[in-house]
C-alpha cells in the first residue's frame, strides 16, 4: 500500500510552491504587455515621459521576473523528487512542452530581459520596442507551454497507455498542442495575468495621485491600465466561460462540484448564487438559485442536463467495475504479453484503467475489492465541494468587481477627473491584493477541482508519488517555506522601496517637473 | 562612462558569481538529486506500484480484511 503521508506531504509541497509561484507569473504576464503599450506610445509620439514610464514600470517588472524564475524552476524539480511515478507515467507527453518552455520561451524571455534593461542607450527606439515585445512574447509563450502541459492533465488527448512500458505514450503531438482545453486555459490565464498587471499599475498610480507625486506619469499609467484592464477584465469573463463550457464536457464532476449540483436537475439547470454545501447531507442549505442560468452557461442549450454529483458517482462506479477488468487484463498481459484473450479484454476496458487504479488506495488487488470499497472509490472522485463552490464564487465576484473598477477608471480617465475623485483613488489602491486572490482561487478551482486525479480519469494522484521517506518531503517542504518566506520579504521590500522612491526618486522623473506637464 | 579596468573587475565578479552558483547547484544536487535520492522507476517498478506484477498482489490491508467480499 502507498504511504498516504508521503502523498499528502507531496501534494502540500506542490500546492504551496505552485500557489507561491503563481503570485509572480500573472504580474510578469501583465506588466510585460503594459510595458509594450507604454513603449509603443513612446516610439509613436517621441514623448520622453512614456520612455520614463516604461523604465519605471520595467524596474518593478524586473524584480517580479527574477522572483518568478527562482520559484518556478523548483516546481519542475519536484516532478523528479516527489512525483517519480507520475513522471514515468506521463513523461513521454509532458516532457516535450516543458522542455519547449525552457528552450523556446524561457530563454527568449531571459535573454531579452537583459537587453531590455541594458539596451536603452544602445538600441534604436524601434529596436528596443522589439526587445520589449519579445520579452512579453517570451512570457506568454512560457505560460502557453506550461498550460499545454496542464491542459493535458485536465483533458488527456493524443496519447495511449502502453502495457509493455507501463506508461502513457504520445500518439499525436498536434493533438496535445491543439487541445481545446489548452487554448481556453491559455487565453483565460493570460487575460487574468493582464488584469493583475493592470490593477497593479492602477493601484500604485492611485497611491502617487493621492500623494500628489509623479502626477503626469501616474495619470498616464492609470489611463493605460484602465483601458487595457477593462478590455482584459471583460475578456477574462468571456474566456472563463469558454473554459467552464469545455469543463462541462470533459470534467463534469468538477463542474458539478463547483456548482454544488448534487442531483441532476430538469434542464435547463438553475445556478446557485449562494448557499452552504453540506457534504454529509449531500445538499446545499439556504440556496439562492437563478433558474436556467447554469444550464445556459454550462451547456449553452435549454434541453441538455447538467449532471449532478450523485449521478456522476454512479457512473464512476460503473467505470470502476470496468477498470477492475482492465486491471486484471493488464496483469495477465504483464505475465504473458502474447495472451490474445487478455489483449482483447484490455482493449475493451483500457479507457477505464484509471478508475480501476482508484481502488489501490483501499485494496492491494482491485479484483478482490468489496462493494463498499468500490463505493468509497466512486465517492473519492468527488472533489471538495465547499472549497470549490466558494473559491469559484469569490473568483467570479472579484472578476465582476474588476470590470466595474476599470470601467470607472476608464470613465474618469476620459474625463481627466482622477484627482477630483479621491474616493476612487482609495478604492483603486486598496484593490491591489484582490487580483492575486482571484488568480490563486482560479488555480484552486482548476487543480483542486481535478482531484483525485493527477491526470483526469487516467492516473490517480496518490499513485504518482515517489517512494521516499515522508521526512524527506517534510524537510524539503520546510526548506521551501523558509526560502520562499525570505524571497517574499525581499520581493516586497524591493517593490515597496522602489515604489516609495518612485520615478522622481529614481531619477526617471525629476521631482521639480512632476506637475509641470509633458516635457 | 566606465572606470578604467572595469573589464577585470567584471571578470572577477562574474567568476565569483559563477563559483557560488556552481557550489549552490552542487549542494542542491547532493541534497536532492544524487543517486542515493533517486527512485528507480521503470516499467517493472510501475507494474509493482499498480499491482499488476505477479509478486505485487498480497493480502488486503487489515482495515478492510473483515469486510464482506464484493458480490
Amino acid at each position: 500500500m502507498i504511504d498516504l503521508a508521503v502523498v499528502n506531504a507531496s501534494r502540500l509541497q506542490f500546492a504551496l510552491t505552485a500557489l507561491y509561484h503563481f503570485l509572480f507569473v500573472p504580474l510578469t504576464l501583465g506588466l510585460s504587455m503594459i510595458l509594450v503599450i507604454m513603449e509603443a506610445v513612446y516610439v509613436m509620439t517621441g514623448r520622453d515621459i512614456w520612455k520614463r514610464m516604461t523604465r519605471f514600470w520595467g524596474l518593478l517588472f524586473g524584480i517580479n521576473f527574477a522572483m518568478g524564475v527562482a520559484t518556478g524552476i523548483t516546481m519542475e524539480f519536484q516532478f523528479g523528487t516527489n512525483w517519480a511515478y507520475y513522471s514515468h507515467y506521463v513523461g513521454d507527453i509532458l516532457g516535450a512542452p516543458l522542455a519547449l518552455e525552457g528552450l523556446v520561451a524561457f530563454f527568449l524571455e531571459a535573454t531579452f530581459v537583459g537587453l531590455f534593461f541594458f539596451g536603452w542607450e544602445r538600441l534604436s527606439r524601434v529596436g528596443h520596442l522589439v526587445v520589449t515585445a519579445l520579452v512579453a512574447l517570451g512570457s506568454s509563450l512560457s505560460a502557453l507551454w506550461v498550460l499545454i502541459a496542464n491542459a493535458w492533465m485536465q483533458h488527456p488527448v493524443g496519447a495511449q497507455f502502453n502495457p509493455r512500458t507501463m506508461r502513457m505514450e504520445l500518439l499525436s503531438f498536434s493533438e496535445v498542442l491543439l487541445n481545446p482545453v489548452a487554448q481556453a486555459k491559455f487565453v483565460h490565464t493570460a487575460a487574468a495575468g493582464y488584469v493583475v498587471g493592470s490593477v497593479f499599475v492602477l493601484a500604485v498610480s492611485a497611491w502617487y495621485l493621492l500623494r500628489g507625486r509623479n502626477v503626469d506619469i501616474a495619470r498616464r499609467s492609470m489611463a493605460v491600465a484602465a483601458s487595457f484592464g477593462l478590455a482584459c477584465a471583460l475578456s477574462v469573463v468571456v474566456l472563463g466561460d469558454e473554459s467552464g463550457y469545455l469543463a462541462s464536457d470533459n470534467q463534469k464532476m468538477k463542474v458539478a462540484a463547483i456548482e454544488a449540483e448534487w442531483r441532476t436537475e430538469e434542464p435547463p439547470a438553475s445556478f446557485t448564487v449562494f448557499g452552504f454545501p453540506d457534504v454529509q447531507a449531500r445538499t446545499t442549505h439556504a440556496a439562492l438559485r437563478v433558474p436556467w442560468l447554469l444550464g445556459l452557461i454550462a451547456t449553452r442549450s435549454i434541453d441538455t442536463p447538467v449532471s449532478g454529483i450523485v449521478d456522476l458517482v454512479a457512473r464512476a462506479r460503473v467505470r470502476i467495475e470496468s477498470g477492475i477488468e482492465a486491471h486484471a487484463a493488464l496483469r495477465a498481459l504483464r505475465a504473458n504479453p502474447a495472451d490474445a484473450a487478455a489483449q482483447a479484454r484490455f482493449a475493451a476496458h483500457q479507457a477505464d484503467l484509471g478508475y480501476g487504479l482508484l481502488l489501490l488506495r483501499y485494496v492491494n488487488d482491485p479484483s478482490a475489492a468489496t462493494s463498499r470499497q468500490i463505493d468509497e472509490a466512486a465517492w473519492s472522485t468527488v472533489p471538495n465541494v465547499p472549497v470549490l463552490f466558494w473559491s469559484f464564487r469569490v473568483m467570479v465576484g472579484l472578476g465582476l468587481f474588476f470590470i466595474l473598477l476599470f470601467a470607472t477608471a476608464f470613465y474618469l480617465s476620459a474625463r481627466h477627473r482622477f484627482e477630483q475623485n479621491r474616493w476612487f483613488l482609495r478604492i483603486a489602491f486598496f484593490s491591489l491584493p484582490l487580483p492575486w486572490i482571484a488568480a490563486e482561487l482560479g488555480w484552486i478551482v482548476a487543480e483542486y477541482g481535478r482531484q483525485p486525479w493527477s491526470i483526469d480519469g487516467v492516473l490517480p494522484t496518490f499513485l504518482g508519488v515517489s517512494v521516499t521517506p515522508v521526512t524527506n518531503v517534510w524537510l524539503s517542504l520546510a526548506g521551501f517555506v523558509v526560502f520562499y518566506s525570505a524571497l517574499a520579504v525581499v520581493d516586497v521590500y524591493l517593490l515597496v522601496r522602489m515604489i516609495r522612491r518612485g520615478p522622481d526618486g529614481l531619477g526617471y522623473w525629476p521631482p521639480e517637473r512632476a506637475a509641470s506637464g509633458v516635457p | 562612462m566606465n572606470h578604467p579596468g572595469w573589464r577585470r573587475t567584471l571578470r572577477r565578479e562574474l567568476a565569483w558569481l559563477m563559483t557560488l552558483k556552481i557550489a549552490a547547484l552542487a549542494l542542491l544536487w547532493w541534497l536532492f538529486f544524487s543517486p542515493a535520492h533517486r527512485s528507480p522507476v521503470d516499467g517493472r517498478a510501475a507494474s509493482r506500484r499498480f499491482a499488476v506484477a505477479a509478486s505485487a498482489v498480497s493480502a488486503p490491508p487489515p482495515a478492510y480484511a473483515r469486510e464482506e467480499r464484493r458480490p
